[in-house]
């Protein structure tokens, strides 16, 4: 669905198809309050705050608005569920695994609802929820499950006569904040790595899309984690988020969101309490298209990778730069794609694209547009709102791009592919490199010469040969530079939630 | 030549349309009246073609040829009838009436019809009912699916007398052979029996199969869309339930075409055979045929199961007892069978076929063929992983039936198998599904050959076929130590269980049908070491051999692998493993964990303390109280929640058991208990214990794989000393020391020459922890991540650039 060779955000598709699923009918949404304990309680202020479809603009309901007091209590549970005895903490690693297995049980059984309430709540097609979205939660809370009982120390040979190991201890109470693009899956990036270590979470879902966090409370509860484990607190940012950010009883913070949000993350982090911090942030990520490409793939792969969930990833493609010779036919095939490409209904199984999240990005991308034109940019297709519909963006193409324009250098966020043109090789690295940025880029190129010296000169924390948006539960993911720091997923995301302890024993130096 | 067509379907309209082509006059056809309004393809095709067509309800009433038809019949002017799926009664004076007589010609005679030159003669005379039938075992039985190219096929198996062939027909692996009267050969695949139901031919003298697939969520969500899909084709039926039969509800064959479209379209392009509609006429058969196919499985070998029932410990157990090869389960050459015998009373379970060294060979090119080319090199690594995960989870469904199989076949004693025998085997499958997707590589810093780069990864590849052998003192939890990993490093296996114990692994055979484990993946054999053992070892596609057993027996797999093709190998052999007790020990522990470090599972059990060290201070207080827990003991029926001590695994052990006691008398060690056969039927040990025992006594120095402690004492204070009479054995499996003090715990952890060392506990093993023996007690780990390195091997790829 994200591009077309096949990979998918975060895995596969499966070997077997079924039919089409079908999204739920009058969904009735049953969990709007702040999940602590495993119980749904008010706010303490009584606040309450609106979330809303943006395909309709309609609201969908009512959710309680959390603030520093709803999060004092989270954290004060999920401090309790991780005092030493507590029954989370008895818990063998191998039982730690076997809830999270039985937690992907349910989101697989539930995933028509997920789904729905995903697409209800971002505006995102209803297919790329069930098929990208889901499926990813439910292999990366498989994968994680698996590590459980596989973290280990390490036992260390040293100079004296000492017996030297290390033991990987959960940090504690973990902090989540994710955002609204892919806002389930997020969460489950950060949630399956935190309590296959044994942590304890308190989580704020983006406001704009709180819905299907706290259905997975209801989840995790019916699977019978203990109380305390995992906590919800809708809300907003300056409340919410830096009371996360800055409460002394966390001890570890994993955000997704914008740089700018990041750096203030950080930052409330270190002043507080030196919390541990992973960030996964913006991009601008380079896509390199040499002459030697297969066009056809490099094409639809630029395409999705930039357009995919309505521009809204941080991994879009949103810097191509392609070689001289084939620019011309690249930028004329990469239009006959937007021009291809559905927008409409999320509910309708034809539609690729949905509306952006909000009025707030929606102006803000139609701005970059017009900065494009203002700066220079060669319109080629789209370049402003559909007439008849709130907040849909039409597929837009920018040809005659250059690294100067704003364009190429801010994160758009939106349906908007600025391409540029490159000479050779040297050259490309240094354009590529020379932004703050460092999340993801791709290359396409049927020389391995070529493949190999990019992805090893790409300052980037992911480099895509010949793919794009190829994630796995399996890989590490995380950014360069400005783009964050840590990894989510894979082996590598287990080092962010555990705390190595050394363990030194000093033996009698006389005879046994 | 003029032609006169008589029949229906799409099969009759590929027909007609032959015809044509090959430049004959189809002067009329004769289909059946439209249903629902819709007229049958074949009419619809010469409707088109300006033939005339001619829907008649019936020919004959009253056994009288109806007048008006005849007429029409007769007014073509027909030279020939062809009959291609005819299923309307044709008086015989139609059928005689043109000039070269009729041809009938029916789908499930020539499945893919070659041609007119393939048909034959022989079922004329029974043309009443599409297919040809016969009466036989006193009902009627109709062939689908027959076919005439039989080369290399042995007429094998049992006879099936048919009235009025001159030759009984044979039921075969293949099918149905039957015998023409020139004594050519003709095979069925399919016999549809008077119910309706279709069975695969060979398996017409079998029971129905019961082993149903337990349904993924995935595959739930596929069965709903075909029941839509059957609630689209029966707009009669009200609920498409389990049991709702496709054509009693009124489904023709055209709707079987059309079936066949709508699952191509629902499941991803699996193309069914019409046949297999036939085969599977309820809903409920026909999702676990789609899920068997859209898993790979071929529903030709579709397995049937002949198991051994008994009820036993309230439970009926359903025990396979055949060999287990390419997903089915099948005699042994010869059909050469053992008993195998119930250690509690002596008594024969059931007869298990014994594996001949040409099953070997089979199960090894099943395993080969699942490796190389079948669907398990071919699924990621992660669905690999769920398909442990769920056979852990059905072995959790069976664990009584698995733990009463064990207290029956092994002795194991039913509460300790139900927590550990297979508590631990489930475990061990799970943990072994969890690490599939994260059996990772390395990317390593080489130095570059400049001006060039270099880049250089490592891969971990599963090996290809294994040999697994597996003693009898555990019989599932071993089979599973090594299976698991094996098969998480993407390997497909070749199993022989112990020849006393092979019940449990037979039953996992069929969960992992039922898991949906592709045929070949696993393969068991039942037999001897001699010759199945040894064939293994031998073999020149086997690439690894685990064992675990003797150390005798392990040298001279090692040997053999050698001598073959270079296997690789693991071994884990014998122990003697010390247990250390000193004087500043939590004494209530150390007597407890020394009654189960010797004891647990009557002894049998390679770690097993083969000799404990007791500090002089403490020793005599610490005789007395083992003696004393001994006396609680209970011995008695396995199967009996109270028994904490069951039978010997079987008779041969038990005389060596006595022999071994008496052993140590003669050389002067002090009986304080025990040493004899407890009077009573079935093959009972008294759990005995020795002191004064010294370290060059056979005893001291001979595993006894029995409940025999053995104990000996060593000075207050003298760490040293008995450290290196600990060490000297040549086994090194596992050990054990009990003391409250670090840095002799430490210390003498360090020192001890073993795989293992428990420090103030003893067995306590587990999935996540490596498990395996220094010196000769064996080499490579069972568990833990170790293990995994035992059915991997590295490639190293390196670029330059």
């Amino acid at each position: 669905m994200a591009t077309t060779n096949g990979a998918v955000e975060n895995g596969q598709p499966d070997r077997k198809s079924t039919a089409l699923p079908r999204p739920v009918r009058n969904l009735e949404v049953k969990f709007t309050k702040i999940f602590i304990n495993n119980e749904w309680n008010e706010s303490k202020s009584g606040k309450k705050f609106a979330t809303y479809n943006p395909s309709t603009l309609e609201k969908i309901c009512e959710v309680e608005e959390g603030d520093k007091l709803d999060v004092d209590k989270a954290v004060e549970a999920a401090q309790a569920a991780f005092q030493r005895g507590s029954p989370w903490r008895r818990l063998d690693a191998l039982s730690r695994g076997r809830l999270l297995h039985q937690l992907a049980d349910l989101v697989e059984r539930d995933r028509a609802v997920l789904a729905t309430l995903e697409t209800m709540d971002t505006g995102k097609p209803f297919l790329h929820a069930f098929f990208i979205d889901l499926e990813g939660c439910i292999k990366t809370l498989r994968y994680f499950a698996g590590w459980a009982d596989k973290i280990q120390g390490r036992t260390i040979p040293t100079d004296d006569n000492v017996v030297c190991f290390t033991r990987h201890e959960p940090i504690g109470v973990c902090g989540a904040i994710t955002p609204w693009n892919f806002p389930l899956l997020m969460l489950v990036w950060k949630l399956a790595p935190a309590l296959c270590c044994g942590n304890t979470v308190v989580v704020k879902p983006a406001e704009q899309t709180p819905l299907t966090a706290l259905y997975l409370g209801s989840l995790i509860k019916e699977v019978g984690f203990p109380q305390g484990v995992v906590n919800i607190v809708p809300g907003f940012g300056p409340t919410v988020g830096a009371a996360i950010s800055s409460h002394p009883q966390i001890n570890k913070i994993a955000f997704t969101g914008s740089t700018e949000v990041g750096k203030l993350v950080k930052e409330a982090a270190s002043h507080s309490n030196l919390k541990r911090v992973t960030l996964e942030l913006g991009g601008k990520n380079p896509c390199i298209v040499c002459a030697d490409a297969d066009l056809d793939l490099a094409v639809e792969c630029a395409h999705q990778g930039v357009f995919f969930n309505q521009g809204q990833c941080c991994t879009a493609a949103s810097r191509v730069f392609v070689e001289e010779q084939v620019y011309d036919e690249f930028v004329r095939r990469s239009v006959e794609f937007a021009k291809k490409r559905s927008i409409g209904d999320p509910f309708d199984v034809r539609t690729e694209q949905g509306p952006q999240i909000d009025q707030k990005q929606f102006n803000k991308i139609l701005d970059l547009i017009e900065s494009g034109k203002k700066e220079g940019a060669k319109l080629e297709y789209g370049g402003s709102a559909m007439e008849d519909r709130g907040l849909f963006i039409k597929p837009t193409v920018f040809s005659e791009v250059t690294d100067t324009m704003r364009i190429a250098k801010e994160e758009i966020f939106g349906p908007v592919q600025p391409i540029l043109k490159f000479k050779n090789i040297e050259e490309v690295i240094k354009r590529a490199n020379s932004l703050e940025y460092g999340l993801t880029a791709a290359v396409f190129t049927k020389n391995l010469d070529k493949a190999l010296k990019l992805a090893s000169a790409l300052e980037s924390g992911t480099v895509w040969i010949n793919c794009y948006n190829a994630i796995y539960a399996q890989a590490p993911f995380g950014g360069f530079k400005m783009s964050g720091n840590g990894r989510e997923l894979g082996e590598y995301a287990l080092a962010e939630y555990t705390e190595v302890k050394t363990v030194t024993i000093k033996l009698d130096d006389k005879d046994p | 030549m003029k032609i006169a067509v008589i029949g229906q379907s799409l099969f009759g309209q590929e027909v007609y349309c032959h015809l044509r082509e090959e430049g004959h006059e189809v002067v009329g056809v004769f289909t059946v009246p439209d249903k629902d309004g819709k007229a049958d393809p074949l009419g619809l095709k010469a409707d088109e073609d300006g033939v005339p067509v001619f829907k008649f309800p019936r020919w004959r009433a009253r056994g009288q040829a109806l007048p008006n038809v005849v007429a029409a019949y007769q007014a073509l002017g027909a030279e020939l009838n062809v009959l291609p799926f005819c299923s309307q009664l044709i008086p015989t004076e139609i059928i005689s009436a043109p000039r070269h007589g009729s041809i009938i010609y029916h789908p499930s005679l020539l499945p893919r019809h070659r041609g007119a030159s393939a048909i034959h003669n022989w079922i004329r005379g029974n043309d009443k009912v599409p297919g040809a039938w016969t009466e036989a075992c006193g009902q009627k039985l109709t062939f689908f699916g027959s076919t005439l190219s039989t080369e290399g096929l042995v007429p094998e198996g049992e006879t099936l007398p048919i009235p009025g062939a001159h030759r009984p027909g044979v039921v075969t692996e293949a099918g149905l052979i039957l015998f023409g009267n020139d004594d050519r050969m003709l095979l069925v695949k399919n016999i549809q029996l008077e119910d309706g139901k279709m069975i695969p031919a060979s398996q017409f003298f079998r029971g129905a199969d019961s082993t149903g697939l337990e349904l993924t969520e995935e595959d739930l969500v596929m069965a709903e869309a075909v029941r839509g899909a059957w609630k689209r084709i029966l707009p009669n039926v009200l609920e498409v339930e389990d049991s709702t039969d496709f054509f009693k509800s009124g489904a023709a064959s055209v709707d079987v075409v059309r079936l066949v479209e709508e699952v191509k379209e629902l499941c991803d392009g699996l193309e069914l055979e019409n046949e297999d509609i036939y085969m599977a006429t309820t809903f409920g058969d026909f999702i676990q045929l789609l899920v068997r196919k859209m898993r790979g499985d071929n529903t030709e070998s579709k397995c049937v199961i002949d198991h051994v029932e008994k009820t036993v410990n309230k439970l009926t157990l359903r025990m396979p007892h055949q060999l287990f090869i390419g997903g089915a389960f099948v005699d042994a050459e010869g059909a050469k069978t053992y008993e195998t015998i119930n250690p509690t009373d002596g008594s024969v379970i059931c007869q298990v076929s014994l594996a001949q060294v040409s099953d070997v060979d089979q199960a090894v090119a099943a395993a080969k063929d699942a490796f190389e080319h079948g669907l398990w090199g071919k699924i990621s690594a992660r669905d690999r992983g769920r398909l442990l995960y769920r056979l852990a989870d059905l072995m959790e469904k069976h664990q009584e039936e698995l733990a009463t199989i064990e207290a029956l076949d092994a002795g194991a004693v039913y509460t300790l198998a139900l927590k550990t025998h297979v508590g631990m085997s489930v475990q061990t499958f799970r943990y072994f599904a969890g690490w599939c997707d994260k059996i990772q590589g390395a990317t390593i810093p080489i130095n570059q050959a400049r001006p060039h780069r270099n880049l250089t990864m490592t891969r971990k590849e599963p090996i290809g076929v294994c040999g697994i052998v597996i003693p009898w003192n555990y019989p599932l939890m071993m089979l599973s130590w090594k299976t698991a990993a094996c098969l998480a490093a993407g390997n497909t296996v070749v199993i022989k269980p112990a020849q006393v114990t092979p019940l449990t692994a037979l039953k996992l055979a069929e969960l992992t049908l039922k898991a949906g484990i592709p045929k070949g993946v696993i393969n068991i054999l039942p037999g001897s070491g001699s010759v199945v053992g040894q064939r293994l070892s031998d073999h020149p596609d086997v690439r690894k051999i685990a064992f675990t057993g003797s150390t005798e027996v392990g040298k001279h797999i090692m040997k053999s692998c050698a001598v073959s093709n270079v296997k690789k190998v693991s071994l884990e052999l014998g122990g003697k493993s010390p247990l250390i007790i000193f004087a500043d020990c939590d004494l209530r522990k150390a007597v407890q964990m020394g009654m189960s470090s010797v004891f647990f599972n009557k002894g049998e059990n390679c770690i097993a303390a083969g000799r404990l060290f007791v500090e002089d201070s403490i020793h005599d207080q610490f005789v007395q109280r083992v003696v004393e827990e001994v006396g609680k003991m209970k011995i008695g029926s396995p199967l009996n929640r109270d028994t904490t001590h069951g039978p010997q695994n079987h008779e041969a052990h038990l005389r060596k058991l006595v022999e071994y006691c008496q052993r140590g008398v003669k050389e002067g060690a002090t009986l304080v208990c025990g040493g004899n056969q407890v009077p009573r039927p079935g093959f009972f040990f008294e759990p005995t214990v020795f002191t004064d025992v010294e370290d060059h006594m056979f005893i001291a120095q001979q595993e006894s794989f029995g409940p025999v402690m053995i104990i000996s004492r060593f000075a207050n204070g003298d760490v040293d000393a008995v450290l290196s009479r600990a060490n000297a054995t040549e086994f090194g499996l596992a050990s054990g020391v009990f003391t409250r003090d670090i840095s002799k715990a430490l210390y003498v952890s360090d020192k001890l020459e073993a795989g293992t060392v428990f420090v103030n506990t003893y067995n306590k093993t587990d999935v996540a922890a490596p498990f395996g023996g220094f010196k000769q007690s064996g080499f490579g780990k069972d568990l833990g991540e170790a293990a995994l390195n035992e059915y991997l091997r590295v490639k190293t790829v390196t670029f330059e650039y």
